[in-house]
Parts: C-alpha cells; structure tokens; sequence
C-alpha cells in the first residue's frame, strides 16, 4: 500500500497533463508481473479499463487469467506493476464458486443482506432481476451451480459496483444457460452502467456481448475489438486448433426452459435464428 | 430440595455467574463452530492455566493472567500463520502443547514458592464459590464482549461465508479476525469459575452446535445458542445440587444431553 502513495504522487504529474483520460479509467494497471516460487505467472501486463466498458479476458489453462483478476481486485500483490483503482471504486466481484459450509445455516436472503447490508425487499428486487426470485428462502446450500452464478451476481448487484468483475461466470453450465446468462450480463451494463471485466472460455458466446477482447497468455498476446481479435493470428495461434474442431451445432428450439427446467415458450425463439455467435 | 437450597445466595451467584457465561459462550460459539475454530478455543483454554498461574505469581487477578496470555497466543498464531508453510492445526498443537506443559511447570515452580493454588478447581471451575466480585468483573467483562461482537458479527458472518468476497467487500479480514480473537480470550476469562479450562471449549461448541440443527440462518443461531447454554446451565446446576455432582461437568454433560435430545428428534 505505500506504493500507492508514491504511485499517486507521480500520477499526479501525469494527471496534469492527461487529465480527462485517467479521469473516466475505473482501472489501471501497467506493466504487471507477477512470478511465484520463480515460476512467471504474469510478465508486463497493461490493461485499462473505462466506465461502462467490458471487457473479456481470454486464455488458455494456466495463462495467469485467474492471478490478474486476483491481483486488480487487490487479493494478491504483484511482484511488479501497479494498479492503480479509481479512488472508493465500488467493485461487485463473481467468482467463479463458492462453498458455504454445511455448518452455516445460511438462506439466500441472508447471504444477500449480509454482504451488501440492505433491506429485504432490495434483496427481493435484485434477486428478481438476476431471475431466481424463487431462491429467496432456500438453504445456500442447495441451491444449483447455474443458481447460484446469479446469486453471486445478485450481490455483487447490491453494492451497486462500478466495476463487475466475473471469473468465468457460465463454468459448468449448459449452453443455453450461457447464452442467457451473457444475455443477463450485457443487460446489466446497460440498466447499472457499470465497466464489466470478466474471464471466459466461452469464445464464441462472449464475442457478442464484449467490447474489447484482452487474448492473455502470461503476457498479452493480443487485444481488441472481438472481430479483429478473432481474426489475429496470435488468437489464432492460442485457439485456433480448438475452433476448427469446434463443429457449432446451430439450431432452433421452439421452447425454452426456465432456472428450474420448466419449458417456456418464448417469442424471442419464435423470432429469431439461434446462431452461436 | 429444591427449597433447601433456592434462597442460598452461593446459588442465586451460581446461577448468576452461569447466565453470564451463557451471554456470551453462545454467540461467539457460533462463530466458533461456523470457523471451525473449536481448536483454537482448546488452545486458548490450555494456555489460560499458563496465565492463571502467571498472574498467581505476581498475586494479580486469575482473568486478567487469562486475557494477556489470550491475546500473545493470538500474536503468536497471526505471525506463525503468515509463515505458510505449516497448518493452522498442526501450529495450533504446537502452541496449545507448549502454553500447557509451560503452565504446569509455572505452577510446580510458585507451588514449591509456597503459593497455594488449588489446580481443581481451575481445571473443573468453581461455580459455587462464585462471589460477588467475581460477577461484577464477569458481567462488566460480557458486556464487552457482547458490545464489540454486536458490531463485529456481520463482518464475521461474511468472512465465515466466504473471506474473498468479505476482502473485495473492503472488510479488513485480519483485523476482524483477530479482534474475535481477543473476545475469545475475554469469553476464557469469564468461563474460568464458571466449567474450568478443561471444558470451556464444550461450553462453545455444544451449545452453538445444538442451535445449528434448529437454525435457519445465522442471527437465529447465535440468538437460539444463548437460550441452550443458559438452559444447559441451569440443568446443569440443578442437578450438581441435587445430587452433589461438580458443577462444571455437569453442565457440559447437561449441554450434551440437550445436543443429542435434538439430534434424535430433530428432523
């Protein structure tokens, strides 16, 4: 934390010249390295991130995904760089699970009240958003792995964040839950106006629903708009073994289900071709 | 017999002193039990006979040898647990080992100074030699406890639920952490006369655990776990008078009975 101190002297200079840049970055981090038991998990890594911007980092296995989000949350420190965070900044961050013990008796509107400090009926509205309403009473416990993704969100909601950070917030579910819970996501920037940073592996669902691409593997092997990212040969290099394999079975459903498998017919299927973006 | 007994003011003080106990082992066992902490309460148990006989030698109060010796076993743990490399558990043994092996020899050591100090009854508490003293010290004590951990308890319900999400959140994990710590060692010294350092961590642990099996959410948990100590307590009282048992154990053997009663029944 005293680099902080110092860091913000120095920035201040910069500020002088720059000033309407740095003021709308939520998030700044320059040159990040990082390197555990001398074994490089990040080396120079760069990123800015811009109110109401999001942003999707993609990689493979062990390309440092996970210790970059750790490290601009503030949960690690790097060996090297610094993140700079917008002064108060508000984050709502999703990790990718979490466990709460048996031994906790512990319901969904307790886990919401507790974290964010609001009323009941905030927590009711929220939950209403992120479509679990039903969840309000249940034991956190037995809620599903897709459940409880939008539970983390709804949270992370509650603090009314300026930055959403999610890592790999679809992990584990199937693609139609994906693709709504994306769909839930771009929804969110434009009803919440927050700058969103989120980790995935679901190349061709995340495209859609991103504003710039960071292609990170240690250091930064490409960024952009998802078009030209996906068309990059760096990109190509890391996964495009994976996209040709990747036959995408586009096809139309006349009905969909709901969190809890209920079918649903919707006008949006009736409407529109599903295809995997 | 219970009209024997009932107006005897060394009752009336027991039973004072146990509601005090109940006030405050019930909470903070909840956090205990949702922390998986009940071996840093048996560490902190065995090293108040550390500071009981510390604070004997330099003819101070009992608590307040319990309390310091409290807090340097939580110092003591926060730097050995940044080091990484060994188990919170396995650091804990090593702690809890070394402060009651130091304790006995403290104590051979003032005993053969000709200090008289009865061990029992520090090992088993002395709840009906409870005076008024004592309660003074032990509710003025608890109400500490109680106040800080009122403050304290969302902080610590999100870390018991996740210590990431409570760091992104902006709660200062350590500092929480270590505060409870401390109340610990305040809820030890206030367990002292009470069931003895051999059984506070039952008083802990038994009666939080009872209330977990009834409990939906946390608040309703730490409220229930006050409500079974205290009734543990007064089963265990009534019972050490009736039929000359030591008070101690039969309140933890009471709190017992109440946990398996609820563990056949409920659900």
């Amino acid at each position: 934390m005293y680099y902080a101190g110092i860091y913000m002297l120095a920035a201040h200079q910069k500020q002088a010249a720059k000033k309407d840049t740095a003021d709308e970055a939520l998030l700044v981090a320059e040159n990040i390295g990082f390197t555990i038991r001398g074994k490089t998990i990040l080396s120079d890594v760069s990123l800015k991130l811009h109110a109401r911007e999001i942003i999707t980092l993609i990689g493979p296995n062990g390309a440092g995904k996970t210790s970059l989000i750790r490290i601009l949350l503030g949960l690690s420190h790097a060996t090297s760089g610094s993140v700079k965070r917008l002064h108060d900044l508000r984050i709502g961050y999703v990790p990718q699970k979490i466990h709460v013990p048996d031994v906790m008796p512990l319901r969904v509107i307790d886990f919401l009240k507790v974290s964010g400090n609001c009323d009941p009926g905030a927590c009711q509205k929220m939950l209403h958003e992120v479509e679990c309403e039903y969840l309000l009473n249940s034991p956190m416990q037995s809620i599903s792995g897709g459940e409880m993704q939008r539970v983390l969100l709804a949270r992370a909601l509650l603090k009314k964040p300026q930055l959403l950070v999610l890592d790999e917030p679809a992990s584990g579910m199937d693609i139609i839950g994906q693709q709504s819970l994306y769909e839930t996501i771009k929804n969110i920037r434009n009803k919440h106006g927050c700058g969103i940073l989120m980790v995935s592996h679901d190349l061709h669902l995340v495209m859609a629903a991103t504003d710039r691409v960071i292609c990170l593997n240690i250091h930064i092997c490409c960024t952009g708009h998802p078009d030209d990212v996906s068309e990059h040969p760096e990109y190509l290099k890391l996964f495009g073994d994976a996209i040709e394999g990747l036959a995408l079975y586009s096809h139309h459903h006349d009905h969909e289900h709901d969190l809890q498998g209920n079918i649903v017919v919707s006008e949006h299927c009736n409407s529109c071709e599903h295809n995997s973006r | 017999m219970m009209d024997a007994f009932v107006a005897d003011t060394f009752v009336i003080y027991a039973l004072a002193a146990g509601m005090a106990l109940a006030l405050v082992a019930g909470p903070l066992g909840s956090v205990v039990v949702w922390r998986r902490m009940a071996y840093f309460g048996d560490t902190l148990a065995h090293a108040a006979l550390l500071g009981v006989a510390l604070a004997v030698a330099v003819e101070q109060l009992p608590m307040t040898g319990v309390v310091l010796i409290g807090v340097l076993i939580a110092v003591v743990l926060f730097w050995l647990e940044k080091q990484r490399e060994l188990s919170t558990d396995t650091l804990l043994g090593i702690l809890s080992h070394s402060a009651l092996a130091l304790g006995l020899i403290v104590l051979s050591l003032i005993q053969s100074q000709g200090f008289n100090v009865n061990l029992m009854s520090y090992l088993f508490g002395d709840l009906l030699a409870v005076n008024q003293f004592d309660l003074v010290v032990m509710y003025g004590t608890a109400f500490i406890i109680l106040l800080a951990f009122s403050r304290l308890l969302p902080s610590l319900i999100s870390i018991s639920v996740n210590e990431e999400l409570a760091r992104v959140d902006g709660i200062a994990v350590e500092k929480v952490r270590f505060i409870f710590m401390i109340l610990l060692a305040l809820v030890i010294a206030v367990a002292l006369k009470v069931v003895g350092i051999l059984l506070i961590t039952a008083l802990l642990i038994i009666p939080a655990a009872t209330a977990r099996l009834y409990s939906k959410s946390p608040r309703q948990m730490v409220v229930l776990s006050v409500f079974i100590s205290a009734a543990a307590i007064v089963l265990g009282l009534y019972s050490s008078l009736g039929w000359d048992l030591p008070a101690g154990p039969a309140i933890v053997v009471s709190a017992s009975c109440l946990f398996f009663v609820s563990r056949i029944f409920v659900r």
